[in-house]
């Protein structure tokens, strides 16, 4: 049969040029499987015309226009955008190359839309499948013409049958074409194909979604008026079918997705209640779905329901709210109330539900709640108290007004408030009139204040009946609210803030210092940073005292009393100084004093007392040595004896005289005891007498 | 389903592995006679990438510098690339980025994956997590794969089918 052939045109593919992608391949009947091939023979084709291009092409615009591979020939033709390229089989004669060109020609200017936007989708360009089609033709070989024409007339008959075998060949190729196209179409089942009474019938069923045979016909012109069709509806189970069909009875929203596979309808997304309900009762009778899914289908109206179910619950827990009405007719809700205009515009709660947006009307009559809680509400919206006035209502809606207001203000209420709606009666009974004496009282606390120590005031007014002041305190200055309570203000009816001074605290240091030291007045008390210097004389008591409480003061760390004199000790050093320089002056030979010396002797006991005295408060152990002298005269063991008695006798005395006898020493002077110096100034012989001499007793002496 | 098309352009420098992650992906029609004659290979293969059933049609184009200029031809219209690089060989990283160079030119805005080949090889490797760190700071894709091993192959082209998908 090949070789009754002068060609055929087995393929064509349709190639976007600049990708390489094939968009549409036909073969004829006469060509194997390509095994899905036709993708990568038509990108091999572009590769290779490529290659030539780059290898030998000389001018810009040339390109390959035929491949021959054995007795296959692959002609291509071009568009600005596409390829076409015709695999023949034999030798491709003129005007079916010329055929291959218009029809390139037409594909490109039909799908130029389409081309020019391409990105890979093919689909759109199964519309040119019957251009590609149509250059699918074969010729038989000529030879026959060449026979002598005396033989034509004694052949003509024979060749009349070839010719009608011929035509006949093609239109049974073109009617198994047609058929194999009608059974591959999903939705059209053919029953029956043949030759019935002369002509070509097809008898099949047909789902009323599936392609057109009709229009399948046309694609074959050749059998297009031999015929004759008859299709029976039925309802195909085809996937795309069941799922198209639910599409069409159940028209889902954009927003629902569905899927079919092995009968089990799945689907998700969201959709109103109506929707839902709907397809509740259709899905399952329709053909193909076994089993349905709706795992992942939300009903957007539930969020909305919800919302209005919560909406409505808030409106009625509302005070000054009444809900009289509500109903809900799909997804519209209407509600009617009374509302109390001091309470919550239910538009504002509405709003706060975007499901429920313009889904809501309202009618809200105005009413005015008589809970003690909403005329408490009301009376203090119409009255507008100052702070110092206070308003409660009773669970008879009486109305108690307590506080201190300005004369008008009362006399305003005293009108407006048994008006207010649901006031049964007013008490005024703690209602004090503010304005008279108050002021004057104010005025007094602001002297007041002015004049004490550590605060002052930067800023006062009064609002609303109330006094506000604004000051500076001192941490040690005067107590303001002190000073408040000795004028007749009380502090609800003044409100105050003290800050810290910023500089005050310096100021008083010294002052406080002096309160807290309390120092005599021999004292004077300065201050240098955080130290306190302290002048002038105090008893030693003090001076240890303060020195201790000084460094708990506030801004002190040490009391300085280097300048300091202490009395105590200097009134130790005075005594001793007194009693060292008494002589006592003995009888010559004798061991008593000397007569005329009571007065000093009075005047030494006394001083040595006062000075025992002094010691122990100054915690100093002190001892009084009582040195006995002898007589010039007297040498020797007697000399000695005898100043040894008069110290002891001395000492005798000094212990009945109330000198305690622990702190005396009995003594006797030695040759360099004391000075010549001092022996000339009494005007005495050093060596007939009792000297004295104070020493400091060390602890472990003791 | 609509079918959709894309051409799929694999480059790199000789011997990264370019035909070894076709071979892994696709059975393969054509024999590798073409890369060295022409220089270039057609595969096909067909993924369903977000319910869409995308055919990709893979150019595997020969790695010798000196088909060069066939090579710029060769990525007319691609929808997406490869950059093959060999783990164990740093200059093919280099070769890999010259490469971009010239694909961005033919094809702008194409989106590309770098495959670091070899993974099977990791310990001979001389390109660096910093090197692809590096990268993808660039803002690139980077996986690293091994043909010999199926690592990430798969993955690989699934993932560039996507970028197609997302960016046509």
């Amino acid at each position: 049969m090949l070789h009754s052939l002068v060609y055929r045109v087995e393929q064509v593919f349709l190639i976007h040029k600049e990708t390489g992608l094939l968009l549409l391949h036909v073969a004829s009947e006469h060509v194997r499987d390509q095994e899905n091939k036709e993708n990568m023979v038509s990108a091999m084709l572009t590769a290779i015309q490529d290659f030539v291009k780059d290898s030998f092409s000389t001018e810009a615009n040339s390109e390959l226009s035929s491949v021959q591979v054995g007795d296959l020939n692959v002609w291509l033709e071009q568009g600005s955008d596409i390829v076409v390229a015709g695999v023949v089989r034999g030798d491709l004669p003129p005007i079916v190359q010329a055929q291959l060109r218009e029809t390139t020609e037409r594909v490109q200017a039909e799908m130029q839309e389409e081309l020019e936007s391409f990105n890979g989708e093919v689909g759109p360009f199964e519309r040119v499948r019957f251009d590609l089609e149509n250059c699918l033709r074969e010729q038989l070989n000529e030879r026959l013409r060449l026979i002598p024409l005396t033989w034509v007339i004694l052949i003509a008959p024979v060749v009349a049958l070839l010719w009608w075998a011929g035509l006949t060949t093609t239109e049974n190729w073109q009617w198994r074409k047609y058929v194999r196209t009608v059974r591959s179409e999903p939705g059209l089942i053919v029953i029956e194909a043949g030759q019935r009474e002369g002509d070509l019938t097809i008898i099949g069923m047909r789902d009323a979604l599936a392609a057109d045979p009709e229009q399948l016909l046309k694609r074959h012109p050749l059998i297009a008026r031999q015929v004759k069709s008859q299709w029976m509806p039925y309802q195909s189970l085809h996937p795309d079918f069941v799922t198209k069909r639910i599409s069409e009875r159940l028209q889902p929203p954009e927003t629902v997705s569905l899927k079919l596979r092995d009968g089990r309808l799945t689907v998700s997304g969201s959709a109103p209640n109506s929707w839902i309900q709907d397809f509740d009762r259709v899905a399952f009778g329709l053909p193909g779905v076994v089993s349905i899914d709706k795992r992942k289908l939300k009903n957007a109206d539930a969020k909305t329901a919800d919302a209005w179910q919560d909406c409505l619950r808030r409106l009625r827990a509302s005070p000054g709210i009444i809900v009289t009405r509500a109903d809900a007719d799909d997804l519209s809700f209407q509600i009617e109330g009374l509302r109390d205009p001091l309470a919550v515009d239910p538009a504002t709660i509405v709003g706060e539900y975007p499901e429920l947006e313009s889904r809501v009307q309202a009618q809200w009559a105005t009413h005015y709640a008589v809970v003690p809680g909403f005329v408490l509400k009301r009376a203090h919206a119409i009255l507008v108290p100052p702070e110092s006035v206070t308003l409660n209502v009773d669970q008879q809606n009486r109305l108690r007004i307590a506080g201190h207001a300005k004369r008008d203000w009362i006399e305003r209420t005293r009108i407006v408030a048994p008006t207010i709606a649901g006031v049964s009666g007013i008490d005024d009974g703690d209602l004090h009139d503010m304005d008279g004496h108050r002021y004057q009282e104010w005025r007094r606390y602001l002297q007041l204040l002015d004049e004490a120590p550590g605060l002052v005031v930067v800023e006062h007014d009064e609002r609303e009946g109330v006094f506000h002041l604004l000051g500076f305190q001192d941490p040690l200055g005067s107590d303001p609210y002190a000073i408040l309570e000795t004028v007749g203000l009380s502090r609800n009816e003044v409100k105050t803030k003290w800050l810290p001074s910023p500089d005050a605290s310096k100021r008083f240091v010294l002052s406080h210092a002096q309160r807290v030291l309390a120092p005599p007045p021999t004292v004077t008390l300065q201050r240098v940073e955080d130290t306190l210097i302290a002048t002038g004389s105090a008893p030693h008591d003090w001076i240890r005292e303060a020195s201790i409480i000084a460094r708990c003061l506030p801004g002190i760390t040490v009391l300085k009393t280097d300048h300091l004199v202490d009395e105590d000790k200097e009134d130790l050093d005075r005594l001793r100084y007194e009693v060292e320089r008494v002589l006592i002056i003995c009888s010559a030979g004798g061991t008593t004093p000397a007569s005329g010396q009571d007065t000093v002797i009075d005047r030494l006991v006394s001083t040595i007392r006062a000075l025992h005295a002094r010691a122990l408060k100054l915690n100093t152990d002190l001892a009084i040595a009582v040195v006995g002298e002898s007589d010039a005269a007297l040498t020797g063991g007697r000399r000695q004896l005898l100043a040894s008695q008069r110290a002891d006798a001395f000492a005798g005395t000094l212990e009945e005289r109330g000198v305690p006898p622990r702190i005396l020493l009995r003594e006797t002077s030695t040759a360099t005891a004391r000075s010549e110096g001092f022996a000339d100034a009494v005007g005495f012989s050093r060596r007939r007498g009792i000297t004295f001499q104070v020493r400091t007793v060390a602890p472990d002496a003791n | 389903m609509d079918i959709v098309k894309k051409k799929i352009c694999m480059l790199g420098t000789f011997a990264v592995g370019k035909t070894s992650l076709v071979q892994r992906f696709v059975r393969s029609v054509f024999s590798d006679r073409y890369l060295t004659t022409v220089g270039v290979r057609i595969d096909q293969k067909t993924l369903t990438v977000d319910d869409r059933q995308v055919e990709l049609i893979l150019w595997d184009i020969h790695g010798d510098d000196e088909f060069q200029n066939v090579r710029s031809m060769y990525l007319r219209g691609m929808g997406g690339y490869f950059l093959v690089v060999d783990g164990t060989r740093r200059e093919s990283l280099a070769k890999a980025e010259e490469l971009h160079e010239l694909a961005a030119s033919v094809a702008a805005g194409a989106p590309f994956l770098l495959l670091v080949n070899k993974d099977d090889l990791r310990d001979q490797w001389e390109v660096t997590d910093e090197d692809i760190e590096q990268l993808r700071e660039k803002g690139w894709q980077v996986l690293t794969t091994s043909a010999k091993s199926d690592h990430a192959v798969a993955e690989a082209f699934e993932r560039l089918a996507g970028l197609m998908l997302a960016t046509s």
